[in-house]
């Protein structure tokens, strides 16, 4: 099972996927692009707080990714 | 009662994020009471979320930080600079030079009206993960507190009368 997690108004949404299921894995990768196409930055969460890294496309592997909507200057 | 300006009230919902419902004494009916009502009953789910999820996600030592001092610190993913993010929304990161004291202060923010833990947490994640595209998108300041590295020594080169 993976997890996308969306960081919004509400604290987060998730979204779950069963890698096994071909249906599943095919909306979370179309999930994936749309959220990255509006400038989301996708990361694979790491366990416990360390390192995550930065996802450049869909890897159904990926337990947990958080999308961060775009930054801009505060 | 006074009423309360609307830009005001704006400036609430931005605080509290899109998913904020605040209303007005006259949508309300019932005076100023209505709005804290509002203000105590929406935005502590959504910050219980957003810092639920930050706490998930910091070390072990950040999270020790954060629960003592109410901040923690980063190492910038390509500099290796050291920045503490600090409870807050805005305003609420400073550089730290190499002795760990306040060098300067970046702001940037995720767009969204976020609750204060999701920012926070993509603050921690973007120094960590892209830090050079978060520099590029924050806005930097002097140090509030003080700019060490310009400081003069104390009563140093100053010449009796």
């Amino acid at each position: 099972m993976g997890v996308q997690i969306i960081m919004d108004g509400s604290g987060d949404t998730r979204h779950e996927f069963d890698s096994s299921d071909q249906e599943s894995v095919a909306r979370a990768e179309r999930r994936f692009q749309e959220l990255t196409d509006k400038g989301f930055r996708a990361v694979a969460l790491g366990r416990n707080g360390s390192d995550g890294e930065v996802l450049r496309s869909f890897d159904p592997k990926v337990e947990r990714t958080l999308f961060i909507p775009q930054l801009r200057g505060g | 009662m006074a009423r309360i300006p609307s830009r005001l009230l704006d400036l609430f919902r931005r605080a509290l994020g899109s998913g904020a419902r605040v209303a007005t004494a006259r949508e309300s009916g019932r005076g100023r009471p209505a709005l804290l009502r509002a203000l105590a009953a929406v935005a502590p789910q959504a910050h219980a979320r957003g810092l639920r999820l930050l706490r998930e996600n910091l070390s072990a030592e950040q999270r020790g930080q954060h629960e003592k001092y109410g901040y923690f610190e980063v190492v910038g993913g390509q500099t290796g600079r050291q920045y503490r993010i600090k409870n807050g929304a805005q305003m609420n990161i400073e550089m730290l030079d190499t002795r760990g004291r306040p060098a300067g202060e970046l702001c940037f923010v995720p767009e969204g009206g976020l609750p204060v833990g999701d920012v926070m947490l993509a603050q921690k994640l973007a120094l960590e993960l892209f830090e050079q595209d978060a520099l590029k998108a924050a806005n930097t300041f002097p140090s509030r507190y003080h700019n060490w590295s310009l400081d003069p020594p104390p009563f140093g080169n100053q010449t009796p009368a």
